[in-house]
């Protein structure tokens, strides 16, 4: 019954279920050493629909370090068909990663985590993980920490190496993330008691070296280091993660190929190698003779001038070149000694920086502009620069030469009067930010001008009077075809009523006078009904358009007839005495019945 | 009748009258430039500072506040206001210049955009203007259009197709205009800047989280893209992001 209990008990650690979530937390190794790194893997298994789910906080713990956290969720889904009935069912797996290091040795119960979904908390059971000491060094694979001087001053350059060495052929190999959290611990390490600066910062070099009598494939990480205050400070031990590798057994004889084929047969197993711990001890400097402005390592310097021959008060460029063993925030400017003959010009300064195994090394050019005022013999004298030589352990002055210059006449140069250069020889030898703005008046420039409700009003404006046009010239062109329908509907009504008014008439009128009125109303009676002004168009046009908009060529033919009879009738007199008004009438009327049946046939 | 007219001019007036001699913004203006050109700078951002306060924007404030911070060594403060200033005016050559200059001091320099010939030209042109200026002169286009396509509707076809083509031109001043109005409203609407206000900040995995990403310093310029309480997801312009509290932060 005990033994049940005891089941059911280690059953209910590993795994919690409540209703649609099953909820767990594993670790990847249980049994570590100081500083090894853990995943911590909490599993939320969701059968059911879940809204809203909490991912579990980890509490805050003396033993070990939260080094990283990472989540992910997948989807799977499954459906069953057991004696024709289908069954689906969608699991949504949440997994919480926690990347922790334990901090001492000992061992230490993992807090219980707790998940909340849907108002509803499920906790995971605590469990205990064993940390044991740093593991003894292993032969395959060391980390070394060595110094090129252990003994050194304020200020002075060193090169510290950090060694990852390999046996050539041991089943071992350092991973990238054991050297960048190499290079991160010892740049951390420098805090406020020495500055580290990684060389070579943009590759990872590889050599084989000797190590007590055996080879080993070595991995240098070279770091410049100045201590920034006396005292003795350590560095390390330096934990360095790599993997053993080891093959894993095979289990059917299609392993042998595949696995070796294609690389998957190898086990990868993550392991720490330590460093040794360094020593450093700062000195600090003798008390420091008038002139020295901080330098420490060894220096030299050299000074050029072009050209040595030359008028008064012609530019000429002094070169001066500083060349330090250090780190080009160690090396100040130089300071040049008076020089009363010549007129001399803030100097263009230029860096260059080399990187080597012995450290950073600096060259500092000063380039001057110096105009010499009087002609004569006139001399640059020796530029000195005071330094402390660690080497010598004392305080050093490097010198250049003199260097003379031959000034011959200028052009009407005096001492009192000043030369101007012209303008390709002037250069900006000084820089600063522009000076203050100062408007006579402070206006209000907002960032978001378009929030003003003005600029809605007026940026609808133009879009209201285009519209506007538009419609008042569609209104207008409405009104000006309801005028021509009002015209077509009344036309044969005026023209028949203009013919009768016309028989009527007593007297009559004289031929040419009726004739006219007759052709007035024929063309009246065309332009109202059809739309287009007959009386600009000639005969032959109104009998094409007739033609067209009657579709009868004969009856269109005669209304061209008669028109042209009418107009005969009105410019000649001869014919006039022939003319008999009623019969004209009458074949008008007939015209006119002719084209109204036709065109009121045709719509 | 009267009493309308006097309540209508005073309506009127009331704006003008209140603004110029009560408001004794003009006045701190003056006596911030005087601190400013006697040196006294921690006195002239105080002044400066106080005309920021009254919500009054104004890129020579911005600006002047921006030297100011720069003449006491706080660059991150100084960078802020350079950059509040650009943003009120774009392509002010000063705001450009002192940028520049103050950029080559941070420890993290910021990355020069790379631009051909072409993109140079949209660019200058993109920032010629302020926003308010560009406004109206967008509205100016569109006014110029509304009359020229209401004219058009009442003209002869040969007159109408001069405005055709004065319209086309008129129509692609306005496109692009529109569109450069556009980005400078999508930008100030959803692009979130800020500026590292503290000697070195660490961006971190999450807000409180124990990894550090990267490490900006002082007057670096970032975007960004959430907030959760007083963490910022900032981004870098070459992608990299991370959680920096909002503290050390100053927003554009």
């Amino acid at each position: 019954m005990n033994i049940v209990r005891i089941i059911y008990l280690v059953f209910s650690i590993s795994a919690i279920s409540f209703g649609g979530i099953d909820f767990s937390v594993t670790a990847n190794k249980t049994a570590v050493t100081v500083g090894e790194q853990i995943i911590v893997t909490a599993k939320a298994v969701c059968t059911g629909k879940v809204k809203n789910i909490s991912a579990p906080t980890l509490p805050p713990s003396d033993n070990f370090t939260l080094l990283n956290t990472s989540q992910n969720q997948t989807q799977s889904s499954s459906i069953q068909i057991i004696n024709g009935r289908m069954t689906q069912t969608n699991e949504i797996t949440y997994l919480y990663y926690y990347f922790i290091a334990p901090k001492r040795e000992g061992s230490f119960q993992f807090p219980s985590l707790t998940l909340t979904a849907d108002g509803q908390t499920y906790s995971s059971q605590p469990f205990t993980i064993s940390v044991t000491k740093q593991p003894v060094e292993s032969p395959d694979f060391r980390v070394t920490l060595r110094m090129s001087k252990n003994r050194l001053y304020v200020g002075e350059q060193a090169v510290l190496v950090l060694e990852a060495a390999q046996k050539p052929n041991a089943p071992v190999e350092p991973t990238n993330q054991g050297f960048s959290a190499a290079i991160t611990a010892i740049d951390q390490a420098g805090g406020k008691d020495f500055s580290l600066s990684h060389l070579f910062s943009d590759k990872i070099s590889r050599e084989q070296k000797n190590i007590g009598g055996e080879t080993y494939i070595v991995y240098p990480l070279q770091f410049s280091l100045i201590p920034i205050k006396e005292g003795t400070f350590t560095i390390g031990p330096v934990a360095f993660e790599y993997e053993r590798l080891s093959r894993m057994i095979q289990r059917d004889p299609f392993d042998g190929f595949f696995g070796g084929f294609f690389g998957g047969g190898i086990q990868r197993e993550p392991r720490i190698a330590y460093s040794n711990q360094l020593t450093i001890h700062a000195l600090p400097l003798p008390p420091a003779p008038r002139g020295f402005s901080g330098a420490v390592g060894s220096f030299t310097l050299s000074a050029s001038a072009e050209p040595r021959e030359l008028p008064a008060g012609e530019a000429a460029t002094l070169t001066v070149t500083l060349r330090a063993s250090t780190r080009p925030g160690n090396v100040p400017a130089i300071m040049l000694p008076p020089l009363d003959d010549f007129e001399v010009f803030t100097p263009e300064e230029n860096t260059a920086v080399d990187t080597t195994n012995q450290g950073i090394r600096t060259r500092k050019t000063f380039k001057y502009l110096i105009i010499p005022k009087e002609e004569g013999q006139r001399e640059i004298p020796a530029i000195s620069f005071i330094y402390f030589d660690p080497s010598a352990g004392r305080y050093s002055t490097v010198s250049t030469e003199p260097i003379r210059f031959t000034v011959t006449r200028g052009k009407k140069v005096t001492r009192d009067q000043r030369r101007y250069l012209t303008q390709e020889e002037i250069r900006q030898v000084g820089s600063d930010i522009r000076y203050i703005k100062t408007p006579s008046r402070l206006r209000h420039q907002s960032a978001r001008p378009y929030r003003n409700p003005l600029f809605l009003i007026v940026y609808i404006m133009p879009f209201i009077a285009a519209v506007f046009s538009l419609l008042y010239k569609l209104q207008a062109q409405r009104t000006e075809a309801d005028a021509a329908k009002i015209l077509r509907g009344r036309a044969y009504r005026t023209a028949s009523k203009q013919l009768e008014r016309l028989a009527k008439e007593t007297p009559q009128p004289a031929a040419a006078e009726a004739a006219s009125r007759l052709y007035d109303i024929l063309e009246q009676y065309i332009t109202h009904r059809f739309g287009f002004a007959a009386a600009g168009a000639t005969l032959d046009e109104l009998r094409g358009l007739f033609a067209g908009r009657l579709g009868d060529p004969a009856l269109a033919g005669a209304v061209v007839s008669m028109l042209e009879e009418l107009d005969t009738i009105r410019f000649s007199p001869s014919v006039s005495g022939r003319f008999a008004l009623l019969e004209y009438i009458g074949r008008t009327r007939q015209i006119l019945s002719a084209m109204e049946k036709k065109s009121k046939g045709g719509a | 009748m009267k009493r309308a007219w006097f309540i209508i001019v005073g309506l009127l007036t009331a704006p003008i009258v209140a603004r110029s001699p009560v408001s004794p913004v003009q006045q701190w203006f003056e006596t911030a430039n005087a601190a400013y050109r006697d040196q006294v700078y921690d006195t002239a951002i105080v002044y400066y500072q106080k005309i920021v306060a009254t919500g009054l924007e104004n890129s020579a404030v911005y600006f002047n506040l921006g030297n100011a911070y720069f003449r006491t060594n706080r660059l991150g403060k100084a960078v802020l206001y350079y950059e509040k200033a650009r943003a009120l005016a774009p392509g002010d050559p000063d705001i450009e210049a002192n940028l520049l200059f103050v950029n080559k001091h941070l420890a993290d320099r910021p990355p020069m955009p790379e631009r051909s010939f072409i993109e140079s030209v949209f660019w200058r042109l993109h920032i010629l203007f302020t926003l308010n200026a560009q406004l109206w002169l967008l509205w100016a286009v569109l006014v110029a259009l509304a009359i020229l396509f209401s004219a058009g509707l009442f003209v002869s076809r040969n007159v109408r197709l001069w405005f055709i083509y004065l319209g086309c031109l008129g129509a692609g001043a306005g496109i692009f205009l529109g569109v450069s109005v556009g980005i400078k409203i999508y930008q100030a609407e959803n692009v979130r800047a800020a500026i590292v206000m503290e000697r070195s900040a660490d961006a971190l995995n999450q807000p409180n989280g124990s990894k550090v990403l990267f490490t900006i310093h002082e007057g670096t310029r970032v975007t960004i893209r959430a907030y959760q309480g007083d963490w910022c997801l900032v981004s870098l312009p070459n992608g990299v992001s991370g959680w920096i509290e909002g503290t050390m932060l100053g927003e554009i």
